[in-house]
């Protein structure tokens, strides 16, 4: 059989990428969306939308029923996180037949934002870090003392994203089942000792997955209010009720950073620069590529608001408008990874059935193999497309709705032109990497 | 002066990032009209609306005509197909050579159209093992002993072929 080194992949899992789309397509579809952003900014409306739609309507739901529910779910997610937790030390030690990297980089990280983006805030429901930070917070020994800066300012939130990049896109060893389990143990460790010393509430801001999902929820028509009762409302216009902070705003930029540079590593140029290398030396050049492209994709951000603030003499122009980052994070997201959860993604319903590797067939689905041609090539250039397009002009549409709640109909246009030029770059970049 | 810098270093980075897929045709007028944009905001001013218009629309046109270009290039860094085998049908082949721990040539590409035989020939200076990726295809490579896959193109996308042993990507397949 395979050696342990055997089945490292480049991008986490999967050896597979999409076709590149054609270019034409590709640039028409950017003056599409920067035409209809002008009309967008201009005509489409002059007064903010968003903020009255937030209340949305009341969803009756049967209390009990409710908590059987919600505890079956739990249940459920919390089970499913054992099992990949053991199998990454006691299955198979291969990427491919371990169950841990085809869960951990295509069902929970494609699968948890995007789904978050239709079904609402439900991470918090089977999040094990939270109902683990939960039970510790009824355990634990009333302290006195008052969480520190670095905790409370939610800037920590970066570090697990960025390891998890780190891990899917740079590290030589990163998909390997062994190394997730440690990662997975050592992650909980820390929080569970953060929590004991200072609480689940202040502990929860540095939980990077779980303020990345909760952002990408906002999108969703389903929310729970302050009195934890289920409502309905517009999707997309939760956007407006994040308070976004420069700790979130930088999430999501690390987000979409990691994202443009598992494009970028799939280029022909990327390719051709890394070739032959391996080990050290393959983790050291990748590192640098991840470092790069979230740097850009960060910049751009920072100047434009930078910009954004001269204008408007606002000095949290950046955090206001952050909002606009999260639709821009789930087209990317779709673009690149949509198909590895409709493809690859089967992989997980045949590993369920035999975990840990022993020849089990629990759900009868263990000799299922992948359907590659469940859907058809050209839909997935369209939903690219769609997606990093539709993406961008959410993005534009809540800038604007925003600006003209803050500020004067004239101050507000001017202050979208730097945010309309950061989100045509980042378009652009988005398609030319689907162009290949 | 730090600001200078500042936009100097976006500056760079993002052309750096518009000649990833170089030779791509789509490149060099991107590389421009980025150009552009940094200059508008650095100058933050009311024209921008005209300029970035103006600017992002002549790639649509300038793109299509170097499409074709790109294909021969890719094309004449494979080997020539030996015809050894003669089966019924001359599949489609790529020949990859594996010398002194790098792909001799750089990584080898190979595009296809579904229902296409393909042709897939490894030969590598020390021992390895080729894995084709979603084809879940295998070869065992022995010492200077070229060995070949012969196949048909039936899942549509881009796939990696790497080598087990030696961890890394050798062959790029695309099948459209």
């Amino acid at each position: 059989m395979h050696s342990v080194l055997s089945l490292l992949l480049a991008h986490g899992v999967g050896g597979r990428s999409d076709l590149p789309i054609s270019e034409w397509i590709a640039a028409w579809s950017g003056a599409i969306a920067l035409l209809l952003s002008f009309a967008a900014l201009g005509l489409l409306w002059h007064h903010p939308k968003f903020p009255q739609a937030l209340i949305g309507r009341l969803v009756p739901t049967p209390k009990f029923l409710t908590q059987i529910f919600l505890l079956l779910v739990q249940a459920i997610a919390m089970t499913l996180f054992l099992v990949v937790l053991t199998a990454c030390f006691f299955g198979p030690d291969n990427t491919v037949s371990n169950i841990a990297p085809t869960t951990i980089f295509i069902i929970f990280w494609v699968g948890m934002p995007l789904s978050a983006a239709v079904l609402g805030p439900y991470w918090k429901v089977i999040s094990p870090w939270e109902n683990l930070g939960k039970w510790i917070d009824r355990i634990r020994p009333n302290s006195e003392s008052v969480a520190p800066k670095w905790l409370t300012s939610g800037w920590l939130a970066l570090a697990p994203i960025t390891v998890f990049h780190w891990l899917e896109l740079a590290y030589h060893h990163g998909s390997s089942p062994r190394v997730l389990g440690w990662c997975i143990l050592i992650y909980a460790v820390l929080l569970l000792l953060m929590t004991w010393r200072w609480g689940w509430e202040e502990t929860r801001k540095i939980e990077g997955f779980g303020v990345l999902f909760s952002l990408a929820a906002a999108i969703s028509p389903i929310f729970v209010d302050q009195k934890n009762k289920l409502r309905i409302r517009y999707p997309f216009v939760g956007i407006s009720s994040l308070r976004m902070t420069p700790a979130s705003v930088a999430v999501v930029l690390a987000a979409l950073g990691g994202t443009a540079f598992d494009g970028v590593s799939r280029t022909d140029w990327w390719l051709d620069l890394i070739v032959g290398k391996t080990g050290a030396s393959w983790t050291l050049v990748n590192t640098l590529g991840l470092a790069w492209v979230s740097l850009i994709i960060g910049l751009a951000y920072h100047q434009a608001s930078r910009i954004g603030s001269r204008l408007t003499s606002d000095k949290n122009f950046a955090y206001k408008l952050g909002g606009s980052l999260i639709p821009i994070f789930l087209g990317y997201d779709i673009a690149h990874y949509f198909s590895l959860l409709l493809l690859e993604g089967q992989a997980f319903k045949i590993l369920l059935s035999d975990p840990y590797g022993q020849g089990w067939d629990i759900f009868n689905t263990a000799s299922h193999a992948i359907n590659w041609t469940v859907i058809s090539t050209t839909t997935i250039g369209w939903i690219q497309i769609g997606s990093i397009v539709g993406g961008h002009l959410l993005g534009v549409l809540f800038a604007h709705d925003r600006s003209v709640e803050l500020w004067s109909a004239r101050t507000a246009l001017r202050s979208q032109y730097p945010m309309l030029v950061v989100m045509v770059i980042y378009t652009i970049i988005g398609l030319v990497l689907m162009t290949g | 002066m730090i600001r200078f810098v500042r936009n100097a270093l976006v500056a760079l980075a993002i052309l750096v990032l518009f000649s990833c897929s170089s030779g791509d045709g789509l490149d060099d007028s991107l590389i421009s009209s980025n150009n552009t944009y940094l200059e508008e905001t650095d100058e933050g001013g009311e024209t921008q609306e005209n300029l970035s218009m103006t600017t992002t629309e002549p790639p649509v046109e300038s793109t299509e005509p170097p499409v074709e270009l790109t294909e021969p290039p890719v094309e004449s860094t494979e080997p020539p197909v030996e015809p050894t085998e003669p089966p019924a049908e001359e599949p489609l082949g790529v020949t990859v050579e594996i010398e002194s721990g790098t792909v001799v040539g750089g990584i080898q590409r190979l595009k296809a159209k579904i229902g296409d035989q393909i042709r897939i020939t490894v030969s590598s200076d020390v021992e390895d093992e080729f894995h084709l990726h979603a084809y879940d295809l295998t070869l065992q490579i022995a010492p200077n002993e070229p060995a070949t896959l012969i196949f048909e193109a039936d899942i549509p996308g881009v796939f990696e072929g790497e080598l087990h042993d030696a961890g890394y990507q050798i062959l790029s397949l695309e099948v459209s």
